[in-house]
């Protein structure tokens, strides 16, 4: 499968090819720039703890996923930091729920670091003494984010949207679920989703794209690809209970304010574009009822809002520190409650539009932003100019109907840390 | 970067380049950071931005953002150094259009605000004095930051150690109630009679019609730029002291504040960001190597310098326990590059890395602002490419004699 495509408004080309191994790149050339970055993505990450290979039922502990991020740092010969640092390059990685990346930017040997990059991620070497190593060192992140307020709300929320799913725990997993993770789990997982079909290399910077082609044929080879099937449990059924509270000791509260979406008919894409202008347009800062709040300082700078989700999965979540977070919950029931009867004003809607393409076209400033995108649109099987094209498209009534199917009240969470 | 004198009290900074989808615009005003002014001149911006005459609410401004297509603008004081900047910022999509609609809603924001019988709104005045309370009693949510300016406050503002650079950037909230909206509009119209007026602009625009554009807009009657303190790496010599501070942590956080007695500009600022890089500045680092992946004791620890003050700070976040341990490895990390030098090739690796990190600047319009804003402030001739030679300049027997001139003024610790 081979593509070109062109944006006239953004006016950049994206070159998608999908190799013979099953590997898929992306390549987005960009004139000008100095630096160039490469990721490797897998789709694979922290959800991804059930699933049967070739057969066989497998339950990994959670954080397996992030444990392998960390992992694949570890050469039998060699520093990889050094190597790359050698080379002028920053080499990092991440994991979060669906997918897991590893990148480096650099600006000169461009084709030196991608070799070594690919030959990173194809050549695991874990062994006892270097796993129980880790523990520690992921020991100290998981407490570091237990320190964060805004990291503690989001997480509550989310765990009792997803009681019973690994959508609902953290991205490392807990202290305690780390130390059942040995170096058997680690090949056993690597086997199953480091496969070319499952990954996908994108490259973005003032780059040749058949050059990227060649060298990713030459240096992912074909692998079997297993039969692989990904298990996440339960994840449709109600809420139980929908508020948490926890304390800190902050000096003003924190908020996560969630409503779990459970209609998730149609492409994510369309979801995610259509909840994000609904967003924008309803409790956007050009809106009458951020000014109110804003006001009346029940919301500040720290207000923000998002929707995100994945193939089962969907979440809507306002945060933000405030002196009065149940009148905030009262203010977004009431007003979603008014737009579900009175609709959009399409004056309005068509300047968020304006507003989403002006942002849109300015991410592409960013290298870095562009392929954090693209992972994670890797994961949902799409690209950047398909994201746009949705954007675009999103209609007055399409945002109407998602406020009518997301803010329900039995599917809202309502978490505080103070 | 150009700079141009339009006026009285009024500098244009431009670099035009093609390269970008959007015109990045900066208006600065450059006010020496002192303890009387600060809290003020935290509280202006906001005020500003919340409405002004003829957008009087901020759903009112951001309407108007919207039809630009989604134009950003900001407005915040930005502590550099021992200077405070009031800073406006607006970014617009390259399209020719946009362009003069931007700055004058930038210019409308800035000096047409929504004033009643020579007060700011009282509503609004009330309302960021609310959230610039909120902000300060809650420096604590996020523990690293709030370690690193706790260090700083100790190392050089407390105990009457009295260097603007220990003031919290943000103010005090003990100045919040002695102000109100008659005020803080007195004090916006002596710094605006005070300050002289600097605009950065990066984008593919043209130059005479940007020069004519904000010389109409911008238009000042004089030039009194208020007297700014001239950026210094000198510093009196003191006993290392300690402060520990108790908030019940899962993850303890240690800072360390070294002076270096390295002037901004000269020829020893290369050769200590280099040393900086050797031991703190990544991955390959010597405290990342010998303290994260050989001792397992932190998460994270790095090290880098504030240049406007010939600081070298360092910070880690460990168990409270190996607080000691990190510093004992930390001063011997210190020791080591002292006494037994470094090699050549980790002296390449520092080269290139800061090599790679300069040239970078040029991808991105923000840093492209905030590299040539602060040469501007140090009066610092060099462009990026005279920057990087410079530090390519640096020897191995330099990297040593940097760091026996390190001198560890104040460890905090937090837990």
């Amino acid at each position: 499968m081979e593509e070109v495509k062109y944006s006239e408004r953004i006016n950049e080309k994206l070159y998608i090819r999908k190799l013979p191994s099953g590997l898929t790149c992306y390549i987005l050339p960009k004139k000008g720039y100095v630096e160039k970055q490469a990721v490797v993505a897998v789709n694979y990450g922290s959800i991804d703890t059930s699933f049967t290979v070739n057969g066989k039922d497998l339950r990994h502990p959670d954080g397996t996923a992030h444990f392998m991020e960390h992992k694949l740092f570890e050469d039998e010969e060699k520093n990889i930091y050094d190597c790359f640092s050698k080379q002028g390059a920053f080499i990092n990685a991440f994991t979060n729920q669906t997918s897991t990346a590893y990148y480096f930017t650099c600006i000169d040997n461009f084709d030196i670091n991608f070799r070594l990059l690919l030959e990173m991620v194809r050549k695991p070497y874990f062994t006892d003494e270097n796993v129980a190593k880790e523990m520690d060192i992921i020991d100290q992140e998981i407490k570091m984010y237990k320190d964060n307020p805004y990291w503690r709300a989001y997480f509550n929320m989310l765990g009792r949207m997803y009681e019973s799913s690994p959508v609902g725990r953290e991205i490392a997993g807990t202290v305690e679920s780390i130390q059942e993770i040995n170096k058997e789990i680690l090949y056993e997982a690597y086997d199953a989703f480091y496969r070319p079909s499952n990954m996908a290399v994108i490259c973005i910077g003032d780059i040749e794209p058949e050059k990227i082609f060649e060298m990713s044929a030459e240096l992912i080879p074909e692998r079997e690809t297993p039969e692989l099937k990904r298990h996440y449990g339960s994840h449709g059924e109600g809420i139980e209970d929908r508020e948490i509270r926890d304390k800190m000791s902050l000096s003003l509260p924190m908020y996560s304010l969630g409503y779990k979406d459970r209609i998730l008919k149609g492409s994510i894409v369309d979801r995610i574009t259509s909840s994000r202008v609904l967003l924008e347009a309803v409790f956007g800062d050009s809106t009458d009822l951020y000014g109110t709040l804003y006001n009346e300082g029940v919301i500040d700078p720290s207000f923000s809002y998002e929707y995100g989700g994945g193939p089962f999965y969907g979440v809507l979540v306002f945060s933000g520190v405030s002196k009065n977070p149940e009148r905030f919950r009262d203010r977004v029931m009431e007003e979603t409650a008014r737009i579900r009867k009175e609709g959009l004003s399409s004056e309005r809607f068509e300047r968020i539009l304006k507003k989403m393409e002006g942002r849109f076209i300015r991410h592409f400033n960013v290298i870095d932003q562009l392929v954090t995108a693209q992972v994670d649109l890797f994961s949902k099987e799409t690209d950047l100019f398909e994201l746009l094209e949705s954007y675009l498209s999103v209609k007055a009534g399409d945002c109407e109907r998602r406020v009518g199917e997301l803010f329900q009240e039995e599917n809202m969470v309502f978490s505080v840390v103070e | 970067m150009e700079t141009i004198d339009i006026g009285e009290g009024l500098h244009l900074h431009f670099i035009n380049t093609d390269n970008f989808k959007t015109t990045a615009i900066c208006a600065l005003m450059r006010r020496p950071l002192l303890r009387d002014e600060v809290t003020v001149n935290t509280l202006l911006p906001g005020i500003l931005t919340r409405g002004c005459a003829s957008y009087p609410s901020l759903p009112d401004i951001n309407r108007a953002l919207e039809e630009l297509y989604g134009a950003l603008l900001n407005g915040q004081s930005v502590k550099k150094g021992e200077e405070q900047i009031l800073q406006f910022y607006i970014d617009l999509i390259d399209r020719e259009e946009l362009l003069p609609k931007g700055l004058e809603l930038l210019r409308q924001v800035m000096l047409e605000p929504l004033v009643y019988e020579n007060g700011f709104d009282r509503g609004y005045t009330d309302s960021e004095k609310e959230n610039l309370r909120n902000s300060i009693t809650g420096r604590s949510n996020n523990k690293k930051e709030y370690a690193r300016y706790r260090a700083l406050e100790e190392m050089c503002w407390n105990n009457g150690r009295n260097e603007p650079f220990g003031l919290y950037g943000d103010g005090f909230e003990e100045d919040l109630d002695g102000l109100d909206n008659y005020n803080l509009f007195q004090q916006y119209q002596n710094i605006l009679n005070t300050t002289s007026l600097d605009i950065a602009v990066v984008g593919n625009v043209n130059k005479d019609f940007l020069t004519d554009k904000l010389s109409s807009l911008f238009h000042r009657e004089s030039d009194n730029q208020a007297a700014l303190p001239k950026p210094s790496g000198q510093y009196e010599t003191r006993e290392r002291q300690q402060i520990d501070e108790d908030q019940d942590l899962a993850q303890g956080k240690i800072c360390f504040g070294f002076r270096t007695g390295v002037e901004p500009v000269s020829d020893e600022f290369y050769k200590l960001m280099c040393m900086n890089e050797i031991l703190g500045g990544g991955g390959s680092s010597r405290l990342f190597i010998n303290v994260r992946e050989k001792e397992n004791l932190c998460y994270y620890i790095n090290s880098f310098i504030f240049r406007f003050k010939g600081i070298m700070f360092v910070e880690s976040g460990v168990e409270a326990e190996q607080f000691d341990k990190a510093e004992e490895l930390l001063l011997q990390n210190i020791r080591a590059i002292h006494e037994e030098g470094v090699s050549q090739e980790e002296l390449e690796g520092a080269k290139t890395s800061l090599t790679k990190k300069f040239r970078s600047i040029s991808d991105h319009p923000s840093s492209l602002l905030n590299f040539y804003i602060g040469q501007k402030m140090l009066g610092d001739e060099n462009g990026i490419e005279e920057f990087i030679e410079k530090i390519n300049r640096t020897s191995r027997d330099e990297v040593c004699d940097m760091a026996g001139r390190l001198h560890l003024d104040t460890v905090y610790r937090l837990k």
